[in-house]
């Protein structure tokens, strides 16, 4: 069992963190690539970058759109979001799991914190699986990959949060077994999933202003109706 | 929820009749090889979320319940398509679940729900991840178009407008609008007691001047508005006789158009050496022109300028003066979708409201979080559509004009103006509508007298 776990601490944690790596490297360059090359094609160059730049630093930190539609959902996501990307990395467990890899490590959140963040969490993301398997209309739009990834996220999370209290019944090396396995899955799965928007968030807004920006000739496939010719009546 | 068959929402000259599904995967595939939308198609697919916060901004979904209605189902049924037939692990995917036979059934989803929706933009304003569902509808609809499916009266229009004798969408020749300007001037004259002149192909002017269509035909009063503050202001500006139609549906369902009808009316004013563009009382046509004349125009770029935006600055410039006892009713303003969304065009309209009107009550969610007519998109040329445009589409913004209690409605674009008329008849509402210039019209003292 240690032995699963050491693996999965030591160069299974590695391993995704790598794949991590490289996947977010690769969407990341893949994607600014395109849009450069849409930019270069389009007959007008001449991008808003600040105002795309500007709506994603807002939305980035979206305090202030919080209230302004379905305030519950709204607020409730955005401290899944919070936890989940604070959480784990600033949690002890985890600086000093680095530390002994790099010898590098940073200031951890005080426990009690976390644990809170942690279950903050669990709970959002229990909110937010409930929300759309309840909801008529979220549940005919969702996938089973939606209920999956936030599902995984709760597994993460509730066995890391589960395998350090003093009050857990189960044994702590399977737990702790569970908590690395599905995190090692977790990080691989970022950029391949849905979970990319992580990655690919910084570059929406400003991506979807340089989409605005069509080719100065348009392709012209073919007349819906083509002049003189009689049209069927319907 | 959806997967019933519907019966079309509109009338088409050519609808596809046998293999739909090749022709739209061929177009699709065509679109996709000659334009920049793959990489926009790709980053969608990968970030959403389908997390359904923009429904609760979306005025056809909070009226219908429809999913077809939902800006994020809506965006999902075309990136759906992409994913299965362009990308290469969809299409291993819909090999191996069968994926492949949707395509009819969401093909008969995308024309009703892409032509359901008024590309107004207002979810997308409140997407979380910045998708903009209006950009993902005109490319459904592009495709769409390039089969045959495409209503009727936009197809028709949009050629009369591009190829037929009369060169714009309400067939009005030439000759009928030269009356009709001779009969606005002579109205003018009575009314104001001034001679003010509709003048045409005057080369040199600073500015060449484009309304739509419908308001040579319709809205009166807001040329004679229009007329009479360039007149006062002693601008330059002229009608050109080639292409004076504003309206551009291009912009709502395809870009080959879109292109087209701006180049028209770029070598007009090439033509007649005008130094501007001067877009009338119609949120799409500036959009259209603001937004896309670069791209189109392979010379230097010529400034576009709308004339909400003008007037404001000659009130600014105090080059015209308006009588601030002309208007005693109670009035709001409704945004149009195409100039205040971007926030383009959203304090201009106050300033001259606040220049001449005293009673002037702001809507709810006014500015670039306004809420659509109801019409937009293209949408309200399509008649089939009124019930919907009617009873669903418009219900928010006849909420809206019911809550402010005004007497006038004032809306400066000419798809709001017959969207808002028909609502304000359907609703039985207490109120009239107006052009901005229909109420400077009014007001404004003429003291030039060449």
């Amino acid at each position: 069992m240690n032995e699963i776990l050491d693996f999965l601490t030591g160069p299974g944690a590695r391993f995704s963190l790598t794949i991590l790596a490289l996947g977010a490297a690769r969407l990341l360059i893949l994607t600014a690539a395109d849009f450069v090359n849409v930019v270069r094609r389009a007959g007008d160059k001449n991008i808003e970058y600040g105002e795309a730049l500007a709506s994603t630093l807002s939305w980035a930190v979206p305090v202030r759109h919080i209230t302004h539609t379905r305030p519950l959902f709204s607020a409730v996501s955005f401290l899944f979001h919070l936890g989940l990307i604070i959480t784990p990395l600033f949690l002890l467990e985890h600086i000093m799991l680095w530390e002994l890899g790099t010898g590098y490590g940073w200031a951890a959140l005080p426990g009690a914190v976390a644990d809170g963040m942690t279950l903050l969490v669990i709970l959002a993301g229990m909110f937010l699986i409930t929300c759309r398997a309840a909801d008529r209309l979220r549940r005919f739009i969702s996938t089973p990959s939606h209920y999956v990834l936030t599902g995984l996220i709760v597994t993460v999370f509730a066995s890391g949060f589960l395998a350090h209290q003093s009050w857990n019944p189960l044994t702590r090396t399977p737990i702790m077994i569970i908590h690395t396995l599905t995190g090692n899955i977790l990080l691989i799965l970022i950029p391949f999933t849905r979970l990319s928007h992580a990655i690919l968030f910084p570059l929406a807004r400003i991506a979807t202003a340089c989409a605005w920006h069509f080719r100065a000739e348009p392709p012209l496939l073919s007349r819906a109706v083509t002049p003189g010719e009689e049209p069927d009546k319907k | 929820m959806t997967g019933e068959k519907r019966p079309h929402p509109f009338t088409m000259e050519r609808p596809p009749a046998e293999g739909r599904a090749a022709a739209f995967m061929s177009a699709f595939a065509g679109i996709l090889r000659a334009s920049s939308y793959r990489p926009i198609l790709d980053l969608y697919s990968r970030i959403t979320l389908h997390c359904s916060r923009c429904s609760a901004e979306c005025m056809l979904f909070e009226a219908s319940g429809d999913p077809v209605d939902n800006p994020c189902y809506r965006s999902s049924i075309l990136l759906r398509i992409y994913r299965r037939h362009f990308t290469p692990g969809g299409r291993l995917r819909a090999k191996l679940t069968g994926g492949m036979a949707r395509t009819e059934r969401d093909i008969d989803e995308m024309t009703e729900s892409y032509y359901h929706c008024t590309t107004c933009g207002r979810c997308t304003r409140y997407c979380p991840f910045g998708i903009d569902h209006r950009l993902i509808v005109r490319l459904g609809r592009y495709i769409l178009s390039e089969i045959g499916i495409v209503p009727k009266n936009l197809s028709v229009s949009t050629r009369e407008q591009l190829e037929g004798s009369t060169r714009n969408t309400s067939g009005l020749p030439l000759k009928v609008l030269r009356d009709n300007l001779a009969f606005l001037e002579e109205e003018i004259r009575e009314t104001k007691g001034v001679s003010v002149r509709f003048p045409m192909d005057v080369p040199d002017a600073e500015y060449v001047f484009f309304a739509p269509v419908s308001d040579y035909i319709m809205e009166a009063d807001t040329l004679m508005g229009i007329a009479c503050v360039l007149h006062e202001a002693g601008i330059s500006w002229t009608i050109a006789s080639g292409d004076y139609d504003a309206i551009n549906y291009g912009l709502f369902y395809n870009d080959a158009r879109l292109g087209e009808i701006i180049q028209n009316m770029i070598r007009e004013v090439r033509r007649l050496n005008g130094k501007k563009i001067l877009m009338g009382e119609c949120g799409h046509a500036y959009r259209s022109m603001r937004g896309f004349l670069s791209t189109y125009d392979d010379g230097a770029a010529l400034p576009v300028v709308h004339v909400l935006e003008l007037t404001s600055r000659l009130i600014e410039e105090n080059r015209i003066e308006l009588d601030r006892e002309a208007i005693s009713e109670k009035v709001t303003y409704h945004d149009p979708c195409n100039i205040a969304r971007s926030g383009w065009i959203v304090d201009q309209p106050r300033k001259i409201i606040r220049s001449f009107i005293r009673n002037f009550r702001e809507m709810d969610h006014p500015g670039r979080d306004n809420y659509c007519c109801g019409g937009g998109g293209g949408t309200v040329t399509v008649g089939e559509l009124k019930p919907y445009r009617m009873d669903i589409a418009g219900k928010r913004k006849a909420e809206q004009l019911k809550q402010t209690g005004a007497d006038t409605v004032i809306a400066p674009c000419a798809n709001c103006k017959k969207q808002i008329r028909e609502l304000i008849t359907h609703y039985k509402l207490p109120m009239n509508l107006a052009g901005m210039h229909d109420l400077i019209f009014t007001a404004i003292k003429m003291k030039r007298t060449e």
